[in-house]
């Protein structure tokens, strides 16, 4: 009789309730916020900005080679455009970097695939959860820096009007209202960037690889895009998105940029996320 | 899973690289004309406003630019562009100004102005405050 | 009623290495079985294509009649247990763990963790990190992992590892209490001791083939003499008494003698020395008959 109890128990149907990808969503996001590293990463993208901008007014030069450095001293949303500009080469692949980089990689080194695998969920699911928690930590932390940087410009240096990038002064709301929307326009090409780190992290299966992946890549990117003869190839990389922006800062904003960057970034993020689910689901799992 | 979870993938792939510019350069002697001398002009204004000089009524600017290495047909991203802007305030022919603009591949550009002309990094406002010069040196950038 | 583990004809390559040749398994619902062999003998490997985390290159697997193969996650509903040594998360604590594995399986109910941890008696160090603990308390949080998902079927590779001879003790009779209350239990082991007092039933793994499989009653009956070591007050006239009984008696490595007989034999065989003056000063066994058999099948 035991074994027939047994039985029905096993035949009985799984758990009904929220999908797969959002159980394991949930799961991933607390074993990311858990990690030291994750949480100084968050917390440098609030401190940096303050501490950036409340040096900076103490200063008598500006910053020459971004866009919007000369102005820091003038308005404080040219601190906010100037960050923006500074982080999408420096601080933003950093972000993706510790934040995403390791989400597959950890597995292979705390050989912890089997806790994952064996709990009956699918290893799409698994794979679901880990793109999704690293990508929403990520975009976390780009709008805690957005936030920080506006705000501390603001508060510090002011809300005075801003001579935008097509030489004419945008006056204080049109400012605001270009640099939060700069902000939220630099998220599809970040996004790509989180999915080539998944990739790395889930082909190279070591943590160093999947660490400096997203960091190599965007740099190497961007020094291809310098050269015109890469004219073709530069609208196809997802660190083109990155510029996008500099069409909403000015009188006569173009958005076309910004259209072809959220394509570009959606194939980029299609093709890596579904080359890693091929290759997480053909693996024999053998540590 | 199989080869199937790949086809939209490769789809979205494809529609990405029939989107993505093909043909002409970026950086063309036109875009970098249309856009120096429109931002210059502003900019002129802006400036005149700043020294206490009042609004400036239809200041106007025309770009001659080119690359002064030879050989590069006055097109491509470098830092040898030169652009002679001529302004017209009210009409009236006010000045030719010669600016050395760093032009980079994505359409963005410093420019460097004549500071003879123009002016040092910084001007001092009537009222004794010392504000960036807006024509001493410029960023713009345009759509390639 | 199908059986709780249903293999047949499961291959397993890695590169020119063949970890598993066309091998077959079956255990009944509510057995305890065990999986004897050396290393390499495919023991792991075998537990891994059970588990789902490894793609036989042929064969069925087929758990609770739900076949592997299908890829579907349901088919692991019931399952649990773990491959080689459990891993965790260093950076969380024992109970966070539980909970985020609790929280994997689609929710456990209240106080599910409390209880699973109190059965492997880590109750005490449940908010400590991970990442200081000791093999043979990671080893017991495997087991609270497992027990965990209230499995019907239990696949554990060497579940006595790693812990001091009172937590094996625990964590056997655990799995008699499991056994008992109807649970299906796979355990790889190393230790014939530890199969001969938990298991029902065993299979031998030799290469990747199947050396041996039945009931530890039938193995038993299969298996060649046991070895013992016998020291006497006089060896030489022991030698000459062991062949009157059908006894093998060689020189031992150490000192004084070593037996091969069965049990009835050696009952005979140490009477009869008594009788003519021969006392005995050591007699220990070296090899139970099922050590004997696991050593013979699994030999060169």
């Amino acid at each position: 009789m035991t074994a027939v109890l047994a039985t029905e128990a096993v035949a009985a149907p799984p758990r009904t309730g929220r999908p797969g990808w959002a159980v394991m969503w949930r799961v991933e996001l607390t074993k990311l916020l858990s990690q030291v590293k994750v949480r100084a990463a968050l917390v440098a993208c609030v401190v940096v900005p303050i501490v950036f901008t409340l040096l900076e007014s103490t200063q008598s030069s500006v910053p020459g080679d971004t866009l919007f450095g000369r102005w820091v001293h003038e308005s404080g949303f040219a601190v906010s455009l100037f960050l923006l500009a500074f982080t999408s080469q420096w601080g933003l692949p950093f972000l993706v970097a510790i934040v995403s980089g390791d989400v597959c990689s950890e597995e292979d080194r705390l050989q912890t695939w089997p806790l994952l695998l064996t709990r009956s969920r699918s290893r799409g699911d698994v794979l679901a959860g880990k793109v999704l928690a690293a990508a929403s930590v990520t975009v976390a932390g780009t709008m805690l820096l957005a936030i920080s940087s506006t705000l501390s410009g603001v508060l510090v240096v002011g809300t005075q009007p801003v001579v935008g990038l097509s030489g004419a002064v945008l006056s204080s709301g049109t400012a605001l209202a270009a640099t939060l929307a700069s902000w939220l326009v630099v998220l599809p090409p970040v996004l790509a960037v989180v999915a080539i780190a998944v990739l790395a992290s889930v082909v190279s299966r070591n943590s160093w690889a999947g660490v400096a992946t997203p960091v190599v890549v965007t740099l190497g990117f961007g020094l291809v895009s310098q050269f015109s003869a890469a004219d073709l190839v530069r609208p196809l990389l997802p660190t083109a998105g990155f510029d996008a922006w500099h069409g909403l800062v000015r009188t006569g904003v173009y958005t076309a940029p910004i259209r072809e960057s959220m394509f570009v970034s959606a194939a980029w993020i299609a093709v890596c996320v579904g080359v890693s689910a091929a290759v997480l689901h053909r693996r024999d799992v053998v540590q | 899973m199989k080869a199937r979870h790949l086809l939209w993938p490769c789809a979205a792939a494809v529609t990405a690289l029939s989107m993505g510019g093909c043909g002409a350069a970026s950086v063309t002697q036109a875009r970098v004309e249309n856009s120096v001398a429109p931002a210059f002009a502003q900019l002129y204004a802006q400036q005149q406003r700043l020294l206490g000089k009042g609004a400036v009524p239809g200041a106007q600017a025309s770009a001659d630019c080119h690359r002064s290495t030879r050989g590069s047909g006055n097109t491509g991203a470098g830092d040898d562009w030169v652009c002679q802007l001529l302004l017209q305030v009210g009409g009236q022919p006010s000045g030719v100004y010669t600016y050395d603009l760093n032009v980079k591949a994505n359409g963005c550009y410093t420019a460097d102005g004549p500071q003879a002309l123009v002016g040092g990094k910084s001007l001092t406002t009537p009222t004794g405050r010392s504000r960036v010069n807006p024509l001493f040196a410029f960023d713009g950038c345009f759509e390639t | 009623m199908p059986a709780a583990v249903e293999v047949a004809g499961v291959t397993k390559r890695f590169g020119a290495v063949t970890a598993l040749s066309d091998l077959d398994l079956r255990v009944g619902m509510g057995e305890v079985h065990g999986l004897l062999g050396p290393n390499g003998a495919g023991k792991s490997t075998l537990l891994r294509v059970l588990f789902g985390l490894v793609a036989p290159d042929a064969g069925t697997v087929a758990l609770f009649g739900r076949d592997l193969r299908e890829g579907t996650p349901e088919a692991l509903a019931g399952v649990a247990g773990f491959v080689d040594r459990p891993h965790f998360y260093p950076y969380l604590t024992a109970r966070r763990t539980l909970e985020l594995l609790g929280a994997v399986d689609g929710g456990t109910p209240e106080g599910a963790v409390d209880r699973v941890l109190a059965e492997v008696g880590l109750a005490d160090v449940a908010h400590r990190r991970v990442g200081r603990w000791s093999t043979g308390m990671v080893q017991r949080l495997g087991i609270a992992a497992a027990l965990l998902r209230r499995p019907q079927l239990l696949l554990v590779d060497e579940p006595t590892e790693g812990l001091d001879p009172g937590g094996a003790r625990d964590v056997l009779a655990l799995m008699r209490r499991l056994a008992a209350d109807g649970v299906t239990v796979l355990l790889s082991s190393h230790d014939m001791a530890e199969v001969d007092t938990v298991c029902d039933s065993a299979t031998i793994l030799s290469r990747g083939r199947v050396a041996s499989r039945g009931s530890l009653a039938e193995l038993r009956r299969a298996a060649p003499l046991g070895r013992h070591h016998l020291v006497t007050s006089d060896d030489d006239a022991a030698r000459g008494m062991a062949a009157r009984h059908g006894v093998h008696v060689f020189a031992h490595a150490q000192r004084g003698l070593a037996v091969e007989a069965g049990p009835a034999e050696m009952h005979e065989f140490i009477c009869d020395l008594g009788r003519h003056d021969v006392s005995v000063v050591v007699l220990e066994q070296e090899l139970s008959p099922l050590t004997a058999l696991f050593f013979e099948l699994t030999a060169a």
